[in-house]
């Protein structure tokens, strides 16, 4: 499934999930929690972390753990409001996809 | 040359493998990142060790694993460019960040400056009230009695109480909306070096503010001299508070940096 424009969401929400995490293992937790709906080069994930960091709605810092240092990242309190607004962005979205695409069924989508 | 080495025992390098290959090639395209293009790449390493290892563990042999590893993270080219992107234009919010907080800072210190002028006369004037009213009468600039001009300065709100107070509802105005910007449109902040660069700046301009006037009390005043031409009529004592005042702001700056940087190194360790 194509990515593109919703990214963000979708680390955002995961990070909202796991709490503090570094990238590899956010990766995998989007990857298991979506059953492996996204194909995306993982790399491109970096990118977008490193965008939020600058947007200020994550941060990161290194941890030093075993086998080796990481750098992992947690969400601001900014990213938690971002989250809030995307999500509600997300549901108007979907709404309306579904209305149009299916439109018998449009039950759980309240 | 006997280095100390049996060169008979040395084993042939290994062939580097695909992760290596991978990584290679990240560090060309990502020279002259500086430290956000270091990280990057020590997070690329972090992140396909990871995975070559998650293979490991699942039977793939190792070569295999590395191969997968290097297609499920996608072309160098394409990451590189993107992390490239992403920080150019972080350099470019990181500056506008920077020279906003320093007008800023900037527009704060000269209404400092101003303000300690006004108050330096207007004590001037306290102690030598005589010179008040000649000083009025002329309704002029008169040179041998500085100090009066600037207490007509004083009392007509004109000159350096007025520039003072503008200066310091600028310097509101600015650092208020950077913080803001900060905090609802995402502005990025400055680096953490930044204060080193304030304190030299703040540093100079008080050797400066010092060097730049005369010393030597002029005329029958002890100390509130009058100052050089381009500083208008202010007193030594004030040159002194300022410029004091300027060099302990740099003090203060390098240390509150210092004490950032040691805290942020206990953190990560």
């Amino acid at each position: 499934m194509e990515l593109r424009g919703h990214l963000d969401l979708l680390l955002l929400g995961t990070l909202h999930q796991t709490g503090p995490v570094h990238g590899y293992a956010l990766i995998v937790a989007l990857r298991d929690r979506s059953d492996g709906a996204f194909k995306l080069p993982e790399g491109t994930v970096y990118p977008a972390l490193h965008r939020l960091e600058r947007d200020g709605l994550i941060d990161s810092e290194w941890y030093t753990g075993k086998p080796r240092r990481r750098r992992v990242y947690r969400l601001t309190p900014s990213g938690a409001a971002a989250l809030t607004a995307k999500r509600r962005e997300w549901r108007t979205f979907a709404r309306g996809v579904q209305a149009i695409v299916e439109p018998d069924v449009r039950e759980g989508w309240a | 040359m006997d280095v100390g080495v049996d060169v008979s025992d040395r084993k042939r390098p290994e062939a580097p493998g695909d992760v290596d290959r991978h990584l290679d090639e990240m560090f060309n395209r990502l020279a002259g990142t500086g430290a956000a293009g270091r990280r990057a790449l020590a997070e690329v390493e972090d992140h396909l060790r990871d995975a070559v290892a998650d293979e490991l563990t699942q039977g793939v042999p190792a070569r295999q694993a590395e191969r997968n590893a290097v297609a499920r993270f996608g072309p160098p080219a394409r990451i590189a460019g993107q992390l490239r992107r992403t920080h150019r234009v972080a350099s470019g919010a990181v500056m506008l960040s920077g020279a906003w907080l320093l007008i800023g800072l900037a527009a704060l210190m000269l209404a400092a400056i101003r303000l300690a002028k006004t108050l330096d006369v207007a004590i001037q004037l306290r102690l030598h009230p005589e010179r008040l009213p000649r000083c009025v009468e002329q309704g002029t600039d008169p040179v041998p009695d500085g100090i009066a001009a600037c207490g007509v300065d004083v009392l007509t709100g004109n000159g350096s109480a007025r520039t003072g107070v503008i200066m310091l509802l600028l310097a509101v105005v600015l650092l208020a909306s950077r913080w803001l910007a900060i905090r609802l449109a995402g502005l990025a902040p400055v680096p953490r070096r930044f204060p080193l660069l304030v304190a030299a700046l703040v540093a100079a301009s008080g050797i400066f503010l010092f060097l730049l006037h005369p010393i030597t009390p002029y005329g029958q005043h002890l100390v509130g001299a009058r100052g050089g031409v381009p500083f208008g009529w202010t007193g030594l004592w004030h040159q002194i508070i300022v410029s004091g005042l300027t060099l302990l702001t740099a003090l203060i700056t390098v240390g509150g940096y210092l004490v950032r940087t040691r805290q942020t190194r206990a953190r990560e360790e």
